[in-house]
């Protein structure tokens, strides 16, 4: 027992936690459940920090932990068992540790809410599935962790389940993820078909032989089209802004720290088989690019605080499958790792300032909060500085990292680097703007609050306020494991970095310099442009009333921005409709033909009972079948020895 | 002679716990003290036969005719686990009115004579156990008092037993006219020596034996006593004939299908090809349509009957022989369970077994109707649980050794089965109560089906122990 093996009991606290207040939940007082389930993820953060150092000291950095073995038959057989690597470790600490803060502030968030236990069995589950789609050292299990997170995401979103749109939105995650969850189980078909094994770290080994082949091409264009699924990516994004029907907390650690980031941990963990093929890697990172993009320019000009975290989330998401896309794994993770922080940090805000005005949720009717909450202000004010990359917070390191990766990339050939660089410089620069637009409206300017908001409007406790301290130095520091490698110590790339085929250009110092100099300029341009669009505006905005709406005034751009370029109403014509009219016609066939044509005939019900009706209860009729099966019997044995 | 009293010792313990069991059940008025010994007594068993399982040495007693084969050991572990929960079931439904505390001499009897069944290496030994096993059953099937059809089902059982017992020994006395011998390993011998010429007469022996075994095994067209057995007798009887009855009949049929019948015309096999497709149809179709739950588990045992005989066709291959007993494993644990359900909601008389009793389960007693669903979910082989993995164990030994055409066969039906296993669930969770009363408590059976829920799942998550528990050591299948 070293350890590094203890880790592999993290999972298994957590599920406990769930079971117990799943199953026990209701007979609990309110702190207990809290109580519980914070104590299980926080034994989860225990265990993984003693896998991370466990691990240091290791020369060999990976340790593999079988667990036992679920099927096996002839040559075939499956191991379950975990790894703990750098990259799993990350992950680990990352999702117990920033799910711990966002237990604890559920336990004040959640306050008086009859699901209380529901609440915290459904979050202990969640935090179980998704280690073990981190530590899982095959597909398979992966996959059962993948599945897992997505059952309790449908959960938490529909938590409160008795309004239609809760019930609705979560219906959307669980149905567009299916169609990512089909691309993971062709991949599987396919690995199996190909390597003849589940196991990841084999078929890591292996994917290099066959590189440049159709066939892994085909594997790696499979397992993104799981990761878009899962990561909210084009074309099946649409899921997340409905996802934020949930309670925040559950959006924090959900949707935007540790689930969505796992098909970016996908491609991370499969690097060799993504590194061995050009044609999927420059189609992950043209998908993340795009994405970026799209769901920033959609970010403009949303109205609720928590749909422009949403669409913010997907286009953060997009700079991460950019960098895993040219072959940047490290730097994927490293912005997974200070997204994660000042993303929760961003959630948990507006999940304050929505439990402050007693569920607000419009910015239109916010503004001027940061006077009144004071924590919750200056807190997010430090997130917003991180996410729109400015300097020596850690947005800017990691974003910056993506950036110069992506422009030196050497795995996507021509053109391809310049262009997918332009695009997230961009990016950038709409992100800092939308996200300054976002504070702006909620923290500074005029108040625009309805009477009831205004008088329900306090601080949150210290159980809410004091995880969002907490991130806020986390949103600051974790930078700096990161900081530029040609001029500085970088801790984490040696620490996560795993040796594949993808490489890099070498350019010019000055190069790397100029390179810093635009991600800074791109952020400072967009807040720049924020405070010149909605910070100077001060004094007209008077007579700005709460009923007003942008889009009403709003050109062409503004509509479709508004509209995140319409994919929702397109697939609802698309899918929805033809699916209805679809389910519809089979509904018809299945009455009008196949019913009626069985009634008519045999249908099942009937020969069931004929089947039955041999059942006479007579024993001399029972005793005569028996007779006429063994006088069978007989026949069948002379036959054959008449035919032989 | 030598008698290796370690290797008999756990149905003797039985044997000695029936015995005290009788004449302590005079000195009390309740039937508890008795049951709290039996259980006692297969515990202790249980240990016993626990011991012998890590030996590496071939173990058997008087002779060659009572073989500890690790197959006899699976099987006897099953007979003990089935009967010790059947036991739990029992201890508040006897005093619940079925009255009598000669039930549990005659249980622990029964077990003793599927042991000896499961372990039996000549076909005397085989048929002595058999009679053991089914006299008692035959008994148990009629207590419930005052009811006629508990009645009827012990006298039918009888006679119908009686009927297949002919089979059975005119097989046997046809073996010995072809052969001269009684103990398997003799038999083989004769059958694969170069000048041996009754093979015609063998090969009808085996038809005649396989009628007789089929019978026990319920294999269509020997199954229609079951469904009417399996509704008069009360339901912890019902519970053990589905487990431990059937755990010995197939013990019997394995051993007899890996050694002797490889030997005999391929036409038996073919045979059992057309009951084994008879028994899945009938079995599935049947349970349809049944209003009364105690009669839909009773063609579900069928059906289950039909899937362990498509690996019993593979019986001579190791996966065959291993798919054979983890399928009764999960078996046992998950019918033991559904039946104890049943057995709660019940009248006092053991009267009432129809689907609406279920009604409403999920509100009124929603532990109980979890435990249920678990059930069903595992008998209609639904991953992860243990059912689902019995199903995958049959259907890759059926199909390695080429019943391709009968492997589809038992997937289609397996379909039929999940629609009356989830109607059962939609009727726990989506029907309104019908019953004031909700049947009754009790704790004893509360542990039994903790114990089988448990099982359900663990077996689902980790199959890969007790699969690889069977292929520790010596061989499966003593192959003298």
């Amino acid at each position: 027992m070293t350890l590094v093996s203890v880790a592999a009991a993290a999972p298994f606290v957590a599920l406990l936690g769930a079971l117990i207040n799943g199953v026990f939940g209701k007979r609990l007082r309110e702190p207990l459940p809290s109580a519980i389930a914070a104590t299980a993820v926080g034994t989860g953060f225990v265990l993984s920090l003693l896998a991370f150092f466990g691990l240091a000291a290791l020369p060999e950095r990976t340790a593999r932990i079988p667990l036992w073995s679920y099927l096996q038959g002839g040559a075939f057989s499956l191991e379950l068992g975990f790894v703990i690597d750098p990259l799993s470790v990350t992950l680990m600490l990352i999702i117990t540790g920033v799910g711990l803060l966002i237990h604890v502030y559920s336990a004040g968030y959640m306050h008086h809410d009859p699901g209380y236990s529901r609440y915290f069995a459904g979050l202990n589950l969640f935090v179980a599935a998704m280690l073990i789609l981190v530590m899982a050292d095959s597909f398979f299990l992966m996959f059962l962790g993948w599945e897992g997170v997505g059952v309790c995401s449908y959960l938490l979103i529909g938590f409160w389940y008795a309004y239609k749109e809760n019930a609705d939105g979560a219906r959307k995650a669980f149905i567009v993820n299916r169609v990512g969850d089909v691309g993971f189980l062709l991949g599987m078909f396919l690995t199996v078909r190909t390597f003849g094994t589940l196991d990841i770290a084999e078929v890591n080994a292996a994917a290099p032989l066959l590189a440049g082949s159709a066939v892994v091409t085909v594997l790696g264009l499979l397992y993104l089209l799981a990761a878009c699924g899962k990561s909210a990516q084009l074309p099946l994004h649409t899921w997340l802004p409905d996802a934020m029907a949930g309670p925040t907390p559950v959006s924090a650690l959900i949707h935007a720290a540790t689930m969505v980031t796992a098909g970016v941990y996908l491609i991370a963990r499969t690097a060799p088989l993504f590194a061995s093929t050009p044609g999927a890697s420059a189609a992950v990172a043209w998908v993340g690019a795009l994405t970026a993009l799209l769901a920033a320019f959609a970010a403009l000009s949303q109205q609720d605080i928590k749909k422009i975290l949403a669409y913010s989330t997907i286009s953060q998401l997009g700079f991460m499958f950019a960098a895993v896309g040219v072959g940047a794994y490290w730097v994927g993770i490293f912005h997974v790792l200070t997204h994660a922080f000042f993303k929760a940090l961003l959630f948990l805000g507006a999940g304050s300032v929505i439990h402050a005005l007693g569920g607000e949720q419009d910015i239109r009717k916010m503004g001027g909060l940061g006077k009144h909450m004071k924590v919750t202000g200056t807190t997010s004010l430090i997130a917003v500085l991180a996410i729109s990359g400015v300097p020596f917070l850690s947005g800017f390191f990691s974003k910056d990292a993506i950036l110069a990766h992506v422009y030196t990339s050497e795995l996507i050939g021509g053109y391809g680097p310049l262009a997918l660089y332009g695009i997230l410089l961009l990016t950038a620069v709409m992100t800092a703007f939308y996200m300054f637009r976002w504070y702006y409206r909620v923290f500074a300017g005029q108040e625009r609050l309805t009477a009831s908001a205004r008088s329900h409007l306090h601080e949150s406790p210290r159980v809410m306020s004091v995880p969002l301290i907490i991130l806020a130095v986390l949103s600051v520091v974790s930078g700096y494991l990161g900081l530029p490698e040609f001029a500085f110590p970088n801790l984490i790339s040696g620490w996560l970095e795993t040796p594949t085929a993808a490489t890099f250009r070498h350019p010019p110092l000055t190069t790397e310099w100029l390179l810093i100099g635009l991600s800074t300029t791109a952020a400072l341009l967009g807040l720049g442009l924020g405070y010149l669009r909605y910070g100077r505006r001060r004094e007209s905005t008077k007579t700005e009333t709460p009923t007003e709406t942008t889009t009403a005034r709003a050109g062409v751009l503004g509509r479709a921005s508004g509209s995140a370029l319409g994919f929702d109403a397109a697939y609802q014509l698309l899918f929805v409709r033809s699916g209805e009219r679809l389910a519809q016609g089979f509904r018809d066939v299945d009455e009008d033909v196949v019913e009626s044509g069985l009634r008519g005939a045999v249908n099942a019900d009937e020969l069931g009972r004929s089947v039955a009706q041999v059942q006479s209860g007579f024993v001399r009729v029972y005793a005569l079948l028996m007779l006429v099966g063994l006088a069978a019997l007989v026949l069948v044995v002379a036959l054959a020895r008449v035919g032989a | 002679m030598d008698i290796n009293w370690l290797v008999i010792s756990p149905p003797l313990v039985l044997l000695i716990t029936a015995s005290v069991g009788v004449l302590m059940g005079l000195s009390f008025r309740s039937t508890r003290p008795v049951a709290l010994l039996s259980l006692l007594g297969v515990l202790v068993a249980l240990v016993l036969n626990a011991q012998l399982f890590g030996r590496s040495e071939p173990l058997s007693a008087f002779g060659l005719r009572y073989q500890a084969d690790t197959s006899a050991l699976a099987f006897n572990t099953l007979i003990l686990l089935g009967t010790a929960l059947v036991l739990l079931v029992s201890f508040d439904a006897l005093e619940r009115g079925l009255g009598g505390s000669e039930y549990y001499p005659l249980m622990l009897l029964s077990a003793t004579g599927g042991m000896v069944m499961a372990a039996a290496g000549d076909f005397i030994t085989l048929l002595l156990g058999l009679e053991i096993l089914s006299l008692a059953v035959y008994v148990l099937s009629a207590w419930r008092p005052n009811a006629r059809e508990s009645e009827e089902a012990g006298m039918k059982y009888f006679l119908l037993g009686a009927f297949a017992s002919a089979f059975l020994i005119y097989g046997i006395a046809l073996m010995y006219g072809a052969t001269g011998h009684f103990t398997y390993a003799r038999v083989v011998e004769q059958l694969q020596a170069q000048a041996f010429t009754q093979t015609a007469l063998a090969t009808l022996a085996g038809a005649f034996i396989l009628g007789g075994l089929a019978f026990k095994a319920a294999f269509a067209p020997f199954h229609q006593w079951s469904p009417d057995v399996y509704t008069g007798a009360p339901t912890p009887v019902t519970a053990f004939m589905s487990v431990v009855v059937k755990a010995a009949a197939f013990a019997a049929l394995l051993r007899v299908f890996a050694l002797v019948y490889p030997n005999l015309n391929g036409a038996l096999t073919q045979a059992l090809v057309v009951l084994v497709a008879l028994t899945l149809i009938i079995g599935n179709l049947a349970a349809l349509t049944q209003r009364s739950v105690k009669r839909l588990l009773a063609y579900s045992a069928v059906a289950h009957a039909g899937y362990l005989g498509l690996a019993l066709l593979a019986a001579d291959t190791d996966g065959g022989a291993r798919a054979v007993i983890w399928y009764l494993t999960a078996y046992t644990f998950m019918n033991v369970g559904a039946f104890a359900v049943l057995s709660l909601l019940t009248d006092r008389n053991d009267r009432g077994d129809d689907v609406e009793r279920f009604a409403g389960l999920g509100k009124t007693r929603p532990y109980l109707a979890f435990a249920m669903t678990l059930f069903l979910l595992s008998l209609a082989g639904i991953p992860p649980l243990a059912g689902f993995i019995g199903k995958i164990f049959v259907f890759q030994a059926a199909l390695q050794a080429g019943y391709t055409v009968l492997a589809i066969i038992a997937i289609l039906t397996s379909v039929v089965a999940a629609f009356y296993y989830v109607r059962l669930i939609s009727v726990i969770y989506f029907r309104e109560p019908e019953y004031a009363e909700v049947g009754s408590k009790s704790a004893m059976t509360g542990v039994a089906i903790a114990v089988a829920a448990l099982a359900t799942v663990a077996l689902g998550v980790v199959p890969g122990w007790w699969y690889g528990l069977l292929g520790v050591g010596r061989q499966l299948l003593a192959g003298f």
